[in-house]
This record gives C-alpha cells, structure tokens and sequence, in this order.
C-alpha cells in the first residue's frame, strides 16, 4: 500500500550545479522518495525514510 | 537560469521514464555498484503489473502502485549502496545511490538488511523533472 508523500524540499538553486544532490545543466536532477521497513528475526521493525535527488544516468 | 518545465511536461518525462520498467519490474536494494554494473543484491521487492500510476498532471510525480514485501531477504553484511528500480530482465533503469551521508540518499547509520529480514516498502514516488 502506498501513501503520498509531503512535499519535496525547494530545488536546489543553479549555484548547486555540480554538487551532490545539486542542480544539472539541463534542469533539476530527479528525484526518487520511498519508505521501507525491515522486519528483523527479532521481530523489531525499523523504518526507514529515503529521499534522494539524482541524475538518471547516476553511476 | 534556471530552467523550468510546464506540469505536462514533467509528468511526460515521469511516465516515460516509469513506462520503461514494465511488468514485472522490481525495486532491488544492492551493494555498491553502477546502474551498468551493478552490485549484489540485499532484497527485491516485486512492484505491480503496472509499477507506477501516471504522474501528476502538475506536478509531475508518479506513486508507485502496490508493492510486494522481500519476506527473505538475500541480505549481506556490507550496507545498502544503492537502490535500484529495474525491469523483469533486470536492465537497471533507475539507480539511486544510499549511503550515510553525502550521497543522493542519506541516511543515519546507514541500512544493512540480513539473511531472512523482511524488507517492505510502503511508500514509492518518482519525479523524473521536479522544476
């Protein structure tokens, strides 16, 4: 089941261009956001929030 | 200056880009790696048939439809390097690097999955062109 998220932070100004997480040349750099539980053998559950600016082409 | 999309545009890019996972496709959590060569694999989490809803019209995002739980993780003892969204071939089509800091995902102590957790996913969202 999936859930909307809050909106994303500002987009990085051009003054980021070339910096982790920051703008490219032709536009924004894209975004991926997910949240993920891993259940442990214990039975503790711990959730995780990811949120990530990249280039597609992120190597 | 920047440079600025219209919605229509932005939800294009989205579903053009979502459109290439097809069915079958899989989010897959990996060791460190390239999208042309990419590293092990700690989990993969089945998506839907149809692996994303259209963008929005405005915005541009796309919500993942339903996911299904890695209930036995492959896992590794090295952490999570990069998350990954691939296709039934497993051609990588969007790779995301994750570490604990000064990476394209942050995260406090980083994520290290072990043979057997249950991995699941209950939120997704892409935007291929946020501006």
């Amino acid at each position: 089941m999936t859930e909307p998220l809050p909106p994303a932070a500002a987009t990085p100004s051009n003054a980021d261009v070339g910096a982790p997480g920051g703008s490219s040349l032709v536009g924004a750099p894209a975004e991926l956001r997910m949240t993920i539980q891993v259940t442990r053998a214990s039975g503790v559950v711990e959730t995780f929030e990811l949120r990530g600016e990249f280039h597609g082409n992120d190597a | 200056m920047a440079t600025t999309h219209s919605g229509s545009a932005k939800a294009a890019a989205t579903n053009a880009v979502t459109a290439l996972l097809g069915a079958g496709a899989t989010l897959t959590f990996r060791l460190a790696g390239t999208i042309t060569a990419p590293g092990a694999v700690a989990a993969t989490l089945p998506l839907s048939a149809t692996p994303f809803a259209a963008a929005s019209g405005t915005t541009g995002v796309a919500i993942a439809n339903a996911i299904t739980s890695d209930s036995a993780a492959a896992g590794n003892a090295s952490p999570v390097a990069n998350a990954a969204l691939q296709t039934s071939g497993a051609v990588l089509i969007i790779h995301c690097a994750v570490a604990a800091s000064a990476s394209d995902i942050n995260m406090s102590g980083g994520l290290t999955i072990a043979p057997g957790d249950t991995v699941s996913c209950s939120s997704l969202t892409y935007q291929a062109v946020p501006s």
